[in-house]
């Protein structure tokens, strides 16, 4: 028992085996840290395109369908908002009109990217916040 | 000697000081892209701010406009042009020149821009001291209608402590206009 403990044949390859999981876990964490970051980045420009859409035609299908053009999963959920140009107060989404102010928050959650695994870890959320211009506008845009 | 060649322990700390490097790296990853990802929110915002304040100086050429449409207009048989719904048939370039050149109409035009930026930052932790309005901006001469928008912020940095890097500042600009016919 005393000879085999000595034995230093293969040592090497022991340490490595137990640190080889945990480094695979570091590496593939940083993997997964840089696809969460391409994905909040996708997230916020799709928020930005949505409110920069809504705000030239302040009509909330086409926030939708400028949504749908990068999401058309059910994973997606947004909300719009609109508030008071001049007071700020919150006003229902029908009554907003040039000059107030038009927000878009989206969710998504983050999927990792495990084979045969869909574990959702986080949601990614963006918000992002225009005035409604939709005044003077020459086509495709319209003001409703 | 026997120190130097004996191999016991080698993967271990190997390891360790590979962790650490690995570690740091991770670290950079969550700096980088924490940094892209607040320049991602703040440009869309100084543009948006910019708007606002262009906005609120519309406001003040509307007013004027609607003042001077009812001293011509509030006559027994008003002229043709008073069914015009366009403020510009209402003012002269000159009056719009006093506007632009008001303290007031100025002073208007940049709390806009601070009102919206303050408190539509998704992360509401823009303050004064970071935003930097000029009104009315001057760009190569074209036009004096022009608003820019600066905006500074510095996001933590998980290796602030390690590496005090002091021009890690995230910095955007944007400008707004507004066209007149004269």
């Amino acid at each position: 028992m005393k000879k085999l403990w000595q034995d230093q044949h293969g040592q090497a390859l022991g340490e490595t085996a137990l640190l080889l999981p945990l480094l695979f876990l570091i590496v593939f964490g940083f993997l997964q840290l840089g696809l969460a970051i391409a994905d909040k980045q996708k997230l916020l420009y799709v928020t930005n395109y949505a409110v920069q859409v809504g705000s030239l035609s302040n009509n909330d299908l086409k926030i939708s369908g400028a949504i749908e053009e990068f999401y058309d999963g059910n994973d997606i959920t947004f909300q719009i908002e609109s508030h008071d140009g001049e007071t700020g107060n919150v006003i229902l989404n029908t009554n907003r009109k040039y000059k107030d102010i038009l927000t878009v928050s989206m969710q998504k959650p983050f999927f990792l990217t495990i084979p045969f695994l869909d574990v959702a870890v986080n949601d990614t959320q963006t918000t992002s916040s225009a005035k409604v211009l939709c005044t003077n506008l020459t086509p495709p845009y319209t003001c409703e | 000697m026997r120190i130097v060649r004996n191999e016991d322990g080698f993967v271990l700390p190997f390891i360790a000081i590979l962790l650490m490097a690995l570690f740091l790296v991770g670290a950079i990853i969550l700096d980088v892209g924490s940094f892209y990802l607040r320049h991602g929110e703040l440009q869309p915002l100084a543009k948006q701010s910019a708007n606002a304040g262009i906005l609120k100086f519309v406001d003040a050429m509307e007013g004027k406009a609607e003042q001077n449409k009812s001293a011509f207009c509030n006559v027994e048989e008003p002229p043709a042009v008073c069914s015009s719904e366009d403020m510009f048939d209402f003012l002269t370039s000159g009056e719009i020149v006093d506007l632009v050149s008001s303290p007031t109409v100025q002073e208007a035009v940049s709390d806009a821009s601070i009102a919206f930026l303050t408190m539509y930052d998704p992360q509401l932790i823009i303050g004064n001291e970071n935003i930097q309005i000029t009104f009315p901006y001057e760009y190569e001469g074209v036009s004096e209608l022009q608003i820019q928008v600066i905006i500074s912020d510095a996001p933590q940095r998980f290796l602030e402590g390690i590496f005090p890097v002091t021009d890690d500042e995230i910095q955007v600009h944007a400008i707004s206009y507004i066209a007149t016919p004269f």
